[in-house]
């Protein structure tokens, strides 16, 4: 008889900040700052909302700590099994917002607010 | 190097969670220095990190909110343990005063000024066939225990018993003349009256147009009964729910923090 925990399932929509983060880490492990540096490009957020996420996320076993540093005493981590599948949902289910928006007429705007500031 | 908001942020920190402050402080403090670093307006800056930390740790200490925390407990405890308290109080007032009831309308009856002359007889006969009723001892276990048996006595001016349907160890009810005066100064009275261990007694009192007094009473055994057998079931209630909020406290595995 199994008396393993039962395998955590993807959670359904993400927030933004959540959704950023995984993101950021889609290409490879990176350390806090890095993945706060990352997420900008889509929501800001302050040390507690991206510390907040980070504990939430390792919590649901989205992502997992890789090591750390001694120099600036950096934690590093990388996205799951389970992050990676809940990331492809949450970019599907954009995707698919995208494409309802197109054929609705809804104009999608070709600049990053970024590009506007 | 730190500067003076760095240090003030660091000192924020504390606002979290003793466990997430453990873990992220360093790295938070650490990621702060490197946006002050970058930011080109640090005033702007500062506002939104103080905005960042007062909702992060407010979220943080909710997240870590547990109901089966030890202080959440308590806090159930407590209340519970007023609520009862409550019912019991209520319960028991709303039983003491429902013994009045009854006395109060016999003494009422017996002590109202004569009315038209067929409603005044029609009373005067209830008063006669009520105080030339059989007398019945109140200190018997068959009366004590009786439901809605009431009593009625009536006193001359000065308190001494003149006529009435009970006795109390075989001579007619005296209760202390302290009751007549504030009957004679009020209109009327109410008061627990305990002639001896065991026999309790809810009794009204009011006076007679002629100076004299009318006091009506009914046993409070039968209330008092239904009081404990109340106060037995509220106390089980109680101990039960101590021992699931200690079980609850003492079994339920903590939320660890995150490693």
């Amino acid at each position: 008889m199994s008396t393993s925990a039962p395998a955590p399932t993807a959670p359904g929509p993400l927030t933004p900040a959540v959704f950023a983060i995984l993101l950021a880490l889609a290409d490879g492990e990176k350390h806090g700052y890095a993945i706060m540096l990352e997420a900008r490009q889509h929501i800001a957020m302050g040390p507690g909302t991206l510390y907040g996420s980070i504990d939430r996320l390792l919590a649901a076993g989205l992502i997992a700590e890789t090591g750390f540093t001694d120099d600036e005493r950096r934690r590093y981590y990388r996205l799951s099994a389970l992050g990676h599948q809940a990331l492809a949902a949450e970019a599907t289910r954009l995707a698919q917002s995208v494409k309802r928006a197109r054929s609705k007429g809804v104009r999608i705007l070709t600049r990053t607010p970024e590009a506007r500031a | 190097m730190r500067t003076p908001r760095l240090r003030l942020y660091a000192l924020a920190l504390n606002l979290y969670p003793t466990a997430f402050h453990a873990r992220y402080a360093d790295e938070m403090l650490n990621t702060a220095r490197h946006e002050y670093a970058r930011s080109p307006n640090p005033r702007r800056f500062t506002i939104s990190l103080a905005a960042d930390t007062l909702r992060g740790a407010l979220r943080e200490h909710l997240r870590a909110a547990s109901p089966t925390r030890p202080s959440y407990v308590a806090a159930f405890a407590l209340f519970f343990t007023c609520l009862l308290l409550t019912v019991s109080v209520v319960h028991q007032q709303f039983l003491r005063r429902s013994a009045d009831g009854l006395p109060g309308f016999i003494a009422g009856l017996v002590s109202f000024p004569p009315m038209d002359e067929q409603s005044e007889s029609a009373r005067q006969r209830i008063v006669a066939d009520d105080l030339n009723s059989p007398k019945q001892e109140i200190s018997t276990p068959h009366w004590l225990n009786a439901d809605n048996q009431i009593f009625t006595v009536l006193y001359d001016p000065s308190g001494r018993p003149l006529t009435g349907n009970a006795t109390l160890h075989g001579a007619l009810p005296q209760p202390p003349h302290g009751i007549f005066d504030v009957i004679r100064t009020r209109g009327e009275d109410k008061v627990t009256w305990q002639p001896n261990p065991g026999i309790r007694v809810a009794l009204t009192g009011r006076p007679l147009p002629n100076g004299g007094f009318v006091l009506a009473g009914q046993s409070l055994i039968p209330s008092e009964a239904r009081t404990a057998r109340l106060d037995r079931i509220l106390r089980w209630m109680w101990l039960f729910a101590m021992l699931a909020c200690l079980a609850l406290v003492l079994f339920t595995p903590t939320r660890k923090p995150t490693p």
